[in-house]
């Protein structure tokens, strides 16, 4: 192809709205890629004051609907074909906190001719600094709709997008326009949700979009073989890409503490593995008692985390901050001697490389993305709660060994980078468009 | 006449006491540190694919050949002590080979330790420890000393002619030859010692890219290697020396090696250019002109050659450090089974498990190891340590 590759990315978390390791990541390889190709990126919210360089960015908050011109007539697909979904279940929460009634409604295969009007009112729930409140099904409905009508307005040759939330839209716009299709990973509904969620309309929706995509890129090999044996998807067509991390000014601090300090960072949702963090703690403590565990973050699993904790009589030696800022979180790290992640399912693990940055040796879950990149981690299945307290123990107790797990860490950051992984993607791209280009002649 | 060349072959066989996977929390209950079950499975593994059948091919060319067959091997302590313990049958085999006089035996630390680095008086006693198992097994007494994995540097010569040994083999080494000849006898600093020196590239053709189909040499055969051996100007002696478990284990047997470990053997005795010889031969006929001057350590391990196979990491150098601190602490409980307990914690390959290299000598580590990772190695070794000084404490 004579011309750089022109992507149309669909992306749902980017700074500063930031919820997890989907914002990060999605700037992160978005930022790299766009030194490559040419980069059109659609997201349900932009902030006026965060832009990148050299992309195209359309944050439907600030969407202004006059600039449309709808072309009903040339272009009619019908929307939403391809999800036989009638009623979507409440409670059934994608990445935030619980007790919320996320959607209920029943969609219509019939609805065609979208009006400005209309739209103007669905752009409404973009106005919002909380993408995952109760009007979620709402956003993710309105945001493909949207996602859509941009994108016949747009010239691409690659529809890339991010988690399921975006995936409907890709699915649509792939129908619509015959363009190749990658459906990029960051987390599974079974990894948020327990393998017991699948089968549910989110995982549908991932299953579907990853049926109907050309490529699937995993942010990890955990999380490919996920994808190829739980959601069947065929295995020539999915790749692992792992995620990186920027390098950040990262400093040490005196901490006021005598004690040592193991810390959690994370949402407190089961996938995480709260329990597990408090479980290893108990054990630790029994042996090593001058040791602090702090647990920073929130989530459906706090309060319940809280009252286990007063229940264990872990009072005086557990810690509980709540949300922290990045400040804080970055200030914590400084002061922490252990940085511990026994998540059930990890895509990545992001924090982890942040941990590893810090010079804080990683105590990981084998069910984990980032245990792939972090060789230097210690590891231990979620479950076992003696491996993952030795671990702890064995890298307070011995220093040549957590001098050795920083040292190892560093190498292990240095072969990591956004660039990198960005070339990786692609040549994922160039690859498919190249093998396009060879069918189109063979059929020709 | 014209002497012909000597090729000196020196087959190394060890085996450590492999220790178990001792969790913190088996620190203080009286969890046994020596993993007997493994070790067990290893050595006899190792003797079905290894030691017997190359043994058979010993004594085969042995019988063939009374008073041509010149080789040279080095037990571990405690490789002799589990072959005792787990396959009396092995060890009746080297016996029965040993039963040849050309053949000669090596001097080397019992524990097959590092000990000649940190503390000579410990040296001594392994060394002398081992040369008295050696002749109560196989009545020899070794006069050439293989240190632990060839390790060397002019410090050690006079600890070794100290107790009684005239020779050493250790490591060529390009740095420090400088274009010189390895395949000739150098003396040590002091001149007290003779010192030969291990041929890496040709015992390597075979230690390591025997299998190797993306070697140059692939396959190596008997004939390719005589004509390597007979491209080598101006030598003396050349010395091959190898694991034994190159044979059968390191290589497996579908590969031929044992067809190219005996057609090799072969072709020398029948050769008009080339004879086996053992150190103690070689010694006899040729002297010194040189001196090998070797100031800091080297060893056959790994590219570096060097101590860092060992000590190239802080975890290692902890770990080292340890066990030797407790030396003084045990010899004053004056307890037999106590010192061999430590002893048999100073083996080298608890600290090469510990390694956390990651090219291709990596590799070489991960594949001896029978932990998950270095990190592992360590832990264990470790919580040992901790136990071992509890242990110390209440007796």
């Amino acid at each position: 192809m004579a011309h750089k590759p022109k992507v149309l990315m669909l992306g749902w978390e980017f700074p500063p709205i930031l919820n997890g390791g989907l914002g990060v990541a999605s700037y992160g390889l978005t930022k790299a890629l766009s030194k490559l190709v040419d980069i059109t990126l659609i997201l349900p919210i932009t902030d006026p004051n965060f832009w990148v360089e050299n992309i195209e960015m359309i944050g439907l908050n600030n969407f202004d609907i006059e600039n449309i011109k709808i072309n009903s007539t040339t272009q009619r697909y019908e929307f939403l074909e391809h999800i036989q979904i009638e009623k979507i279940a409440a409670n059934l929460l994608p990445y935030q906190v619980a007790d919320k009634v996320l959607f209920e409604s029943t969609f219509s295969t019939s609805e065609l001719h979208p009006l400005k009007e209309k739209l103007r009112e669905e752009l409404e729930v973009f106005k919002t600094n909380d993408l995952y409140d109760g009007a979620l099904g709402q956003r993710v409905y309105n945001f493909s709709k949207m996602a859509c009508i941009l994108a016949f307005k747009k010239d691409f040759d690659i529809i890339h997008a991010h988690d399921w939330m975006t995936l409907v839209a890709a699915m649509e716009i792939k129908s619509a326009t015959q363009k190749p299709m990658v459906a990029h990973i960051h987390s599974l509904e079974i990894d948020r949700n327990g393998v017991e969620s699948y089968g549910n309309w989110i995982s549908q929706i991932e299953k579907t979009a990853m049926e109907m995509a050309d490529m699937v890129v995993a942010v990890s090999q955990y999380t490919a073989n996920l994808i190829k044996e739980v959601y069947k998807i065929p295995a020539h067509k999915v790749y692992a890409v792992h995620n990186a991390i920027d390098q950040v000014p990262v400093f040490r601090s005196e901490s006021s503490l005598p004690e040592k300090v193991v810390m959690f960072l994370g949402r407190v949702t089961g996938q995480k593995g709260p329990e597990l963090f408090m479980d290893v703690a108990t054990k630790v403590l029994e042996y090593i008692p001058n040791v602090r565990f702090v647990m920073a973050g929130t989530g459906n699993k706090l309060k319940e985390m809280i009252e286990m904790g007063a229940y264990k009589d872990l009072g005086n030696r557990f810690h509980f901050t709540g949300f922290l800022s990045p400040e804080k979180v970055r200030y914590l790290l400084s002061i922490s001697d252990v940085y511990v992640m026994p998540s059930v399912s990890e895509p990545f693990g992001l924090t982890a490389l942040e941990a590893a940055q810090f010079g804080v040796p990683c105590v990981i879950s084998n069910q984990s993305g980032v245990a792939e990149v972090l060789t230097s981690a210690l590891k231990a299945d979620y479950w076992d709660v003696d491996k993952m307290s030795e671990n702890i123990i064995s890298i307070l107790k011995y220093k040549g060994l957590r001098d050795q797990l920083v040292k190892d860490a560093y190498a292990d950051l240095a072969k990591v980078s956004w660039e990198k992984s960005a070339a990786e993607v692609y040549n994922l791209y160039l690859h498919h468009i190249a093998e396009e280009e060879e069918e189109v002649l063979f059929i020709g | 006449m014209l002497l012909m060349i000597s090729i000196c072959f020196y087959f190394q066989v060890h085996q450590p006491y492999r220790i178990n996977e001792f969790t913190f929390f088996n620190i203080g209950k009286n969890k046994s540190y020596i993993n007997d079950a493994l070790n067990e499975e290893i050595i006899n593994k190792v003797s079905q694919s290894c030691y017997l059948p190359a043994n058979e091919l010993m004594i085969n060319l042995s019988l063939k050949y009374p008073n041509k067959f010149k080789i040279a091997y080095s037990f571990s302590g405690i490789a002799i002590e589990q072959m005792e313990k787990y396959a009396p049958d092995t060890l009746a085999s080297f016996k029965t080979l040993m039963l040849n006089p050309n053949i000669e035996i090596l001097g080397e630390t019992y524990y097959h330790s590092l000990s000649s680095i940190y503390i000579p008086e410990e040296f001594e006693r392994q060394a002398k420890l081992h040369s008295k198992k050696v002749k109560e097994i196989f009545k020899q007494t070794p006069t050439t000393f293989r240190n632990t994995e060839l390790i060397y540097s002019n410090n050690t010569a006079p600890l070794v002619h100290n107790i009684g040994f005239n020779t050493i083999i250790t490591e060529s080494v390009g740095r420090i030859l400088k274009g010189k000849n390895e395949n000739r006898i150098y003396n040590d600093s002091n001149k007290h010692t003779n010192l030969m020196l291990r041929n890496y590239n040709l015992s390597d053709d075979i230690g390591f890219r025997f299998s190797d189909k993306n070697s140059k040499e692939y396959p190596l055969t008997a004939k390719k290697f005589i004509h390597k051996l007979s491209k080598i100007k101006d030598a003396e002696c050349i010395n091959i020396c190898l694991d034994y478990e190159t044979f059968g284990e390191h290589h497996k047997k579908e590969n031929k090696i044992f067809g190219f470990l005996e057609n090799t053997l072969e072709e020398i005795m029948n050769s008009t250019d080339f004879e086996l010889a053992t150190p103690k031969v070689v010694t006899s006929l040729y002297k010194p002109t040189d001196v090998y001057d070797v100031k800091e350590y080297i060893s056959w391990a790994d590219t570096e050659r060097d101590l860092s196979a060992w000590l190239g990491n802080s975890m290692q150098h902890e770990a080292m450090k340890k066990i030797y601190e407790l030396r003084e602490k045990v010899f004053a409980k004056n307890n037999k089974e106590l010192i061999d307990l430590w002893a048999k914690l100073t083996t080298s390959d608890h600290f090469y498990y510990m390694s956390t290299k990651t090219n291709s000598d990596g590799m070489v580590h991960k594949y001896f190891s029978p932990y998950n990772t270095p990190y592992d190695a360590y832990v264990y070794y470790m919580n040992i340590i901790s136990d071992f000084e509890i242990k110390l404490k209440n007796i």
